[in-house]
């Protein structure tokens, strides 16, 4: 019963996506990028092309970006259709559909609901209640390149109505595109070194078109080393984002345990062999499976995300397992072990 | 949405054969606070190196400190001063002890050393810089300029008074004071060993019977600033001096933001009015001038404030602290 109503609200959204997604995914007016977008600035002129061109973007940027409370936690996000959907960190979202409450840059408050997160790339979305029109900006659709100028705007330390939204400016140290980071999805950031804070999670970092390039997401104790989420993570997975999945279900890995050994397969993850005793061993997984979907969310093939997926349940808590066994689909329904501490 | 999911698998599948190759990153020389990109910005500033001093205490660089008269004047920030200092000029003159006038307001101070033709900054105004524009500063332990942008509205920040770092009890307990009942830890009341129990009598010599007189007595005191506490121990009075935090970062359990901040100012809070900045100053860079992409001096460094924010206040502010402070420190004729 609780699932209906809950596919039946997936239903809802994706309905109300597609109609969403032609302002978010229309393709922007070609973007001429300029030598200097990417240089060292060498001379006091190079210095101001810089700061004119920040300027004159500034006013549209900061009116798209927003202010968020979830619950007890402050964030920032960013409105990317004129009908109110918002891009934000997946880790300030827990479960779709909860009301927050939005404020603009012009101090105007409005109610909006969560749509869905996924924590391993940190990609989150909201939604406005109210239908608009809003202000909003565009995604990057050209590739980021190391050294490219780019600006940060968010409410670092919460929002404050005296100082509104704040500015860095900083460059892309390591983009995501780099090879290493494509591994795998939760590895994928963009680093720059524009310093954000919490409170700025969730804001958005713009490239000198005035195009979104990505979400903060994280820092490291080196002021300079700040991360962010590709826009690509939002673009790849909208459909699941603008459904209300939130996956997995925490952060943090919880513990829980499955009792396989995987290899990557091109429809899952294959199942080398399994541990036993194991929750895995009991519940019939045999060698060869290949695992689909864990709880409804397919998996890709990438070990790490399968691993991260698990462990982010709790032993003793039940999941659902879709598994191709001989070309025939098999769902089982696992009560998860503890991982050992040996 | 199968081709999709396909699409990542095989994303997935073919990435480690690529992992071997070492991620490209942008040199160091040539990130925000790079020395190459400083480089462009340093020019216009590089004149007014002559015009900032070091504010010491022992073999210890506490501020920086501007110097506004070619016979000795110099702004720093007050609420470093308090416990002793010298000042250290660019020349290398060292002076100990100089007189100096807080405006405890503003958090600036105006130092006086008995020196002639010293380099004074050459001030411009402020008002025109907003958000997004260019901004320079000193950092003489690095010896190097270090650039960013006006990040925020200038505005009005409002003064948060001081706090020793405790918890009080509940009125109405006849204790004869105000009873501790926790105290944070790195707190000045927690650097001076006060302890849990302990019933605060009288600050700075008045007694205190209610939570509310505490409160009051601590909070007319700005953070950096010392008070003179009576304790009552185990029916013996102690007597204690404390150096007052900052109220967000002495309470600020539940946020690990400045652990992620480096050393920030004790006084962050309180100047009138400040420019905001992404300049990523040491608190210890403090009281030195803050130059706009000409070169000029639009500020000064007021508050390293956290990990995204240092404050200035704008040099209008400056100037007329020091007409405001200059008759206090003229020497009477002998």
């Amino acid at each position: 019963m609780n699932q209906n109503i809950a596919s039946g609200r997936c239903l809802l959204l994706l309905l109300a996506a597609t109609l969403a997604f032609r302002a978010f995914a229309e393709d922007p007016p070609q973007s001429t990028a300029a030598d200097w977008y990417s240089q060292t600035p060498e001379t006091k002129e190079d210095l101001l092309q810089i700061q004119n061109r920040l300027k004159e973007l500034l006013p549209q940027a900061s009116e798209a970006t927003v202010a968020i409370f979830v619950g007890r936690g402050a964030g920032s996000g960013v409105i990317v259709s004129a009908d109110g959907y918002i891009l934000t960190a997946g880790h300030l979202i827990s479960r779709a559909g909860e009301s927050i409450e939005i404020v603009l840059s012009n101090g105007k408050r409005v109610e909006a609901k969560t749509l869905g997160a996924l924590k391993f790339t940190d990609a989150g979305m909201a939604k406005i209640d109210e239908e608009g029109p809003w202000p909003f900006v565009r995604l990057s659709k050209s590739n980021i390149e190391i050294g490219d100028w780019c600006f940060a705007l968010g409410h670092p330390g919460g929002y404050d109505k005296e100082r509104d939204v704040v500015v860095r400016l900083g460059r892309v140290i390591q983009s995501s595109t780099s090879r290493s980071s494509q591994l795998s999805r939760s590895r994928g950031k963009i680093r720059t070194d524009c310093k954000i804070i919490s409170g700025d999670s969730g804001g958005p970092l713009f490239n000198l078109n005035g195009e979104i390039i990505g979400i903060h997401s994280s820092i490291s104790e080196n002021l300079n080393e700040n991360f962010h989420v590709p826009v690509e993570a939002f673009q790849r997975d909208r459909e699941k984002l603008v459904a209300g999945i939130v996956f997995p279900k925490r952060t943090r890995p919880a513990g829980g345990f499955l009792g396989v050994h995987t290899r990557s397969h091109t429809e899952g993850v294959e199942v080398e062999d399994v541990v036993e005793d194991s929750a895995a061993a009991e519940s019939g997984i045999k060698g060869s499976d290949i695992i689909t979907r864990v709880d409804g969310f397919p998996m890709t093939g990438d070990i790490d995300e399968f691993t991260m997926a698990i462990g982010s349940y709790r032993p003793g808590e039940e999941i659902k397992i879709e598994l191709k066994r001989n070309g025939e689909i098999i769902e089982l329904d696992i009560k998860l072990g503890a991982r050992s501490r040996f | 949405m199968k081709i999709l999911i396909s699409i990542f698998a095989v994303i997935a599948w073919l990435a480690p054969a690529t992992l071997e190759a070492q991620p490209r990153t942008l040199s160091t020389r040539d990130r925000i606070d790079g020395e190459r990109t400083t480089r462009a910005f340093a020019e216009a500033v590089s004149g007014q190196k002559q015009s900032v001093a070091e504010i010491r205490r022992g073999d210890r660089l506490i501020a920086l400190a501007t110097i506004v008269s070619s016979d000795g004047l110099l702004l720093t920030k007050a609420s470093e001063l308090t416990g002793g200092f010298s000042v250290r000029l660019p020349d290398g003159r060292e002076f100990e002890s100089p007189l100096f006038e807080p405006a405890y307001g503003e958090d600036i101070a105006l130092v006086k050393v008995p020196a002639q033709d010293l380099h004074p900054v050459r001030w411009g105004g402020s008002t025109n810089l907003t958000i997004g524009h260019w901004v320079s500063g000193f950092d003489t332990e690095l010896n190097r300029v270090r650039i960013g942008i006006i990040s925020a509205k200038r505005r009005t920040f409002k003064r948060t008074g001081g706090v020793m770092g405790v918890q009080m009890g509940t009125d109405g307990e006849s204790v004869g004071g105000v009873e501790i009942v926790r105290v944070y830890p790195g707190s000045g009341a927690d650097a001076v060993g006060i302890q849990r129990r302990d019933v605060v009598v009288s600050v700075d010599g008045k007694s205190v019977l209610e939570r509310s007189e505490l409160l009051e007595a601590v909070s007319a005191h700005d953070p950096g600033e010392k008070i003179k506490v009576t304790l009552r121990r185990d029916g013996e009075d102690i007597e204690l001096e404390i150096t007052l935090g900052d109220r967000l970062a002495v309470f600020d359990e539940f946020n690990n933001d400045l652990e992620f901040s480096g050393e920030t100012s004790k006084r962050r809070s309180g100047f009138g009015e400040v420019i905001q900045h992404d300049i990523p100053l040491g608190s210890r860079a403090m009281g030195g001038p803050l130059f706009s992409l000409d070169g000029a001096v639009c500020g000064i460094q007021i508050a390293r404030f956290d990990r995204v924010a240092t404050f200035a206040i704008p040099s209008e502010l400056a100037q007329s602290i020091i007409e405001r402070l200059r008759p206090k420190l003229a020497v009477p004729a002998d």
